[in-house]
């Protein structure tokens, strides 16, 4: 069955209408995405599965606003979004506090420590006091990894820069978490309790969770499944 | 941090370059002033030549100093050796308000090297200047192969190794030119007493010290007494053996054309008081300095004045401008009776040679400027390219291309300031051990012998480089630069910020 927008708004954090995506090659086109919505109730946690390549990195992109697309909509919240027209600054701005990211490389900045890093989306924003100085130590208890604070990413293991990793977006208290295999890189059993984290602090922080994995088990930990193939999204569970 | 060292070393370089360059033009601008005063008043027609100027000059108040001087060519000839110097006759008592004479006699005075002996003659000043005493040139007293009177002090081997302690010693305090050549020993007959004998003339005087000085009269070396750790005891002797001036025949074109008619007068004769260098280059290399009445005599000319040397104070003299104005001021004063003119004027080719000079150095610069500021922003741009997923990963967590750009901005500009201080710092490191860098360098290109050599031809030793707290000039030096440094850092660690912050954030993550 089709995936669905439902259309009651107020207690959905994220929805995307129709999103379409291709790419150029040369001549030769390669719709990535025909026709995916979606829509994401305040803090549920849905699951992206698919082949590689069928373009669920991408989608996760123009959810993000990272990236244009060819038509659609999205909406934060109550805010709405073509996704074809080009980011605002406003939009920018709001990224910050509304969304968090997580990939599967991490992507944390190796000159700065641990704390610098979990509090930079702070920093960027503007938002930073001394409450957000407290709650990434916070967060950082949360997942375990409070003494390594003043490390250097090098320094950490896998399954703690992911946990790092984590901290950071979700440093904000933004709505949605959109979270790109991340635990790609990871061993079954670190993988396990990264992901039991990732799960349990979403819960608590009242995020949604958007979850693109190729782990079935972990798949079914979120409330909803759903598969990408051929373009479009469907719900499995 | 390589790009630091990079902005360092450029910075380093050119103040280090400027700063000679410009320590060269202080240097040759203070020798230009010392060698003529900062302006020379020239009398127009034959009634200002014998008027006295120098009162109306000296009464206005930026006037510190005004001497009067003749000058012509004379002939010098000792036996069959001649030399046409140029002759100035300058006032013994004046000129030195104007001129440092007193420094020029001590940069041409040399010191006689001997094995057993040594040279204690004193340096000569302004105050031996005397009507029948000249100072000329090393060029002229090579030329004609005279030199000024000297006195070597015998040294007695067996007593200076005796002890460590400083022992007292006799020294000659003056050595007018008139002296003559003469074996003087000096014997302590008791602390308060000492035996003076000369063994050619057969001088022979007990001596009686009231003081430090013994002074035995016209014609004779005025000797000075200085204590060791002990006083001097019976017994203490000492051998001097003085060598008196030579003697000079000088001509004047008058003379010679008295020669003619056949009223040939006796040729004037006057001894060398010393060797005189004016450092100066584009002085006259062959120079002799005498007295006003000397030159008054020999050309037969009382009361004729060539010119004056003005000097003023510091407050004009520091502003060429005030200094050209003053100049003006002084001249109109003197209606048509003189012309005044100022040191930059009258040496304005040499100046314009080195303002050339300085063209070309900016030339060749301005490239190395560039250069420098490529490889500031080529290092920054190689820094944004390893960075450039994490510029996507900064967008992607809130950051927009503004701050972004800005962090970027802001690491040039941290470069470009550390860069800047270190330049400066090695800067003035390299301006305060100049003078051990180069005679480093010296020695290991000339070896020890060639060190001289080079020292005299470029004169690193003595050239004064400014600190920039030191003077203005110096100061904007530095800053000029550090402040290129930091701009030049700066604009390269934004362009390629902007180039990456304007990339899509989704294909910046995705690159490897
Ligand atoms: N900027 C781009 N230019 C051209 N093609 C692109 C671009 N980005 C993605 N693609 C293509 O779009 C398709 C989907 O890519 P995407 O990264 O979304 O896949 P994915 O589902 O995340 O795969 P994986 O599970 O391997 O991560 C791929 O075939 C890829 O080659
Ligand atoms: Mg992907």
């Amino acid at each position: 069955m089709r995936y669905e927008v439902n259309n009651s708004t107020e207690q959905f954090s994220l929805r995307a209408k129709s999103l379409k995506k291709s790419f150029a090659f040369g001549d030769s086109k390669l719709e990535v995405l025909r026709s995916v919505s979606l829509s994401l109730k305040k803090a549920e946690s849905l699951s992206i599965q698919g082949d590689s390549g069928c373009g669920k990195s991408t989608l996760l992109n123009l959810l993000a606003r990272l990236e244009q697309g060819d038509d659609g909509e999205i909406f934060w919240g109550n805010k709405k979004m073509e996704a074809a027209r080009k980011q605002d600054a406003k939009q920018i701005a709001q990224r910050g506090t509304y969304i968090g990211v997580i990939y599967q490389a991490y992507y944390l900045i190796p000159e700065l420590t641990v704390f610098q890093n979990v509090i930079l989306p702070a920093r960027l924003n503007g938002s930073l006091n001394p409450q957000k100085q407290e709650r990434v130590i916070n967060l950082l208890k949360k997942m375990g990894v409070e003494q390594k604070a003043n490390q250097i990413p090098p320094k950490l293991s896998g399954g703690e820069r992911q946990r790092v990793a984590i901290a950071r977006a979700l440093i904000n208290s933004p709505k949605v978490i959109l979270a790109d295999e991340p635990t790609g890189n990871l061993d079954e059993k670190t993988g396990g309790e990264v992901m039991d984290l990732l799960l349990q602090t979403c819960e608590e922080e009242k995020a949604s969770l958007l979850l693109v994995t190729h782990n079935p088990k972990f798949a079914e930990a979120t409330n909803r499944a759903a598969v990408l193939r051929d373009g479009e999204l469907n719900q499995i569970a | 941090m390589l790009a630091v060292v990079g902005v360092a070393l450029g910075v380093n370089v050119m103040i280090v370059v400027i700063a000679f360059m410009q320590g060269f033009q202080e240097k040759f601008r203070s020798d230009i002033i010392d060698a003529q005063g900062h302006a020379r008043v020239l009398p127009l027609n034959p009634s200002s030549r014998t008027k006295d100027l120098k009162s109306t000059l000296s009464a206005h108040p930026e006037v510190v100093g005004c001497s009067p001087y003749i000058q012509g060519q004379l002939l010098l000839q000792n036996r069959e050796y001649t030399s046409i110097p140029h002759s100035i006759g300058v006032d013994p008592v004046t000129s030195s308000e104007v001129l440092p004479f007193n420094a020029f006699l001590e940069k041409g005075h040399s010191v006689i090297d001997a094995f057993d002996s040594e040279d204690v003659t004193p340096v000569p000043t302004m105050d031996s200047l005397e009507d029948k005493v000249v100072f000329i040139s090393l060029e002229v007293a090579n030329r004609l192969g005279v030199r000024p009177a000297a006195i070597l002090r015998k040294i007695d081997h067996n007593k200076t190794q005796r002890t460590g302690r400083k022992v007292g010693t006799v020294r000659v305090q003056r050595l007018d030119p008139f002296v003559s050549s003469a074996e003087w020993n000096i014997e302590f007959l008791g602390p308060s007493q000492v035996l003076i004998q000369e063994k050619l003339s057969s001088f022979k005087q007990v001596y009686d010290l009231t003081g430090r000085l013994i002074d035995l009269g016209f014609g004779k070396p005025v000797f000075e007494l200085i204590e060791g750790d002990h006083s001097f005891a019976k017994g203490d002797t000492f051998h001097f053996q003085c060598f008196r001036a030579s003697t000079l025949e000088v001509y004047s074109p008058s003379m010679i054309e008295k020669a003619k008619s056949d009223e040939m007068s006796p040729p004037h004769e006057v001894k060398v008081g010393g060797i005189i260098e004016v450092p100066w280059q584009g002085f006259h290399s062959e120079v002799l300095f005498g007295s006003l009445r000397f030159m008054e005599d020999i050309k037969n000319q009382p009361n004729v004045r060539d010119g004056y040397y003005l000097k003023f104070s510091d407050n004009t003299a520091g502003d060429d401008k005030k200094l050209g104005n003053l100049c003006e001021e002084l001249e109109e004063k003197g209606g048509d009776d003189w012309a005044i003119i100022p040191w930059f004027v009258e040496n304005a080719w040499f100046f314009e040679l080195l303002k050339f000079e300085e063209y070309l150095m900016v030339l060749i610069m301005i490239p190395i400027g560039l250069v420098a500021a490529f490889a500031i922003a080529i290092a920054l741009m190689t820094s944004v390219l390893r960075k450039i997923k994490e510029i996507g990963l900064l967008i992607a967590i809130g950051g927009n291309q503004f701050s972004v750009g800005l962090i970027f901005c802001l690491q040039g500009f941290i470069i470009g300031s550390l860069g800047a201080i270190l330049g400066c710092g090695f800067a003035i490191l390299f301006i305060k051990y100049r003078d051990t860098l180069m005679s480093f360098i010296v020695e290991k290109i000339a070896g020890k012998e060639g060190q001289a050599g080079v020292a005299q031809f470029y004169d690193f030793y003595s050239l004064e480089v400014f600190y920039p707290w030191e003077s203005t000039e110096s100061m904007m030096t530095f800053l000029s630069f550090a402040a290129f440094a930091i701009l030049v850092s700066t604009i390269a660690g934004l362009l390629p910020a902007w180039r990456a912050a304007r990339l899509n954030p989704a294909d910046a993550l995705r690159s490897e």
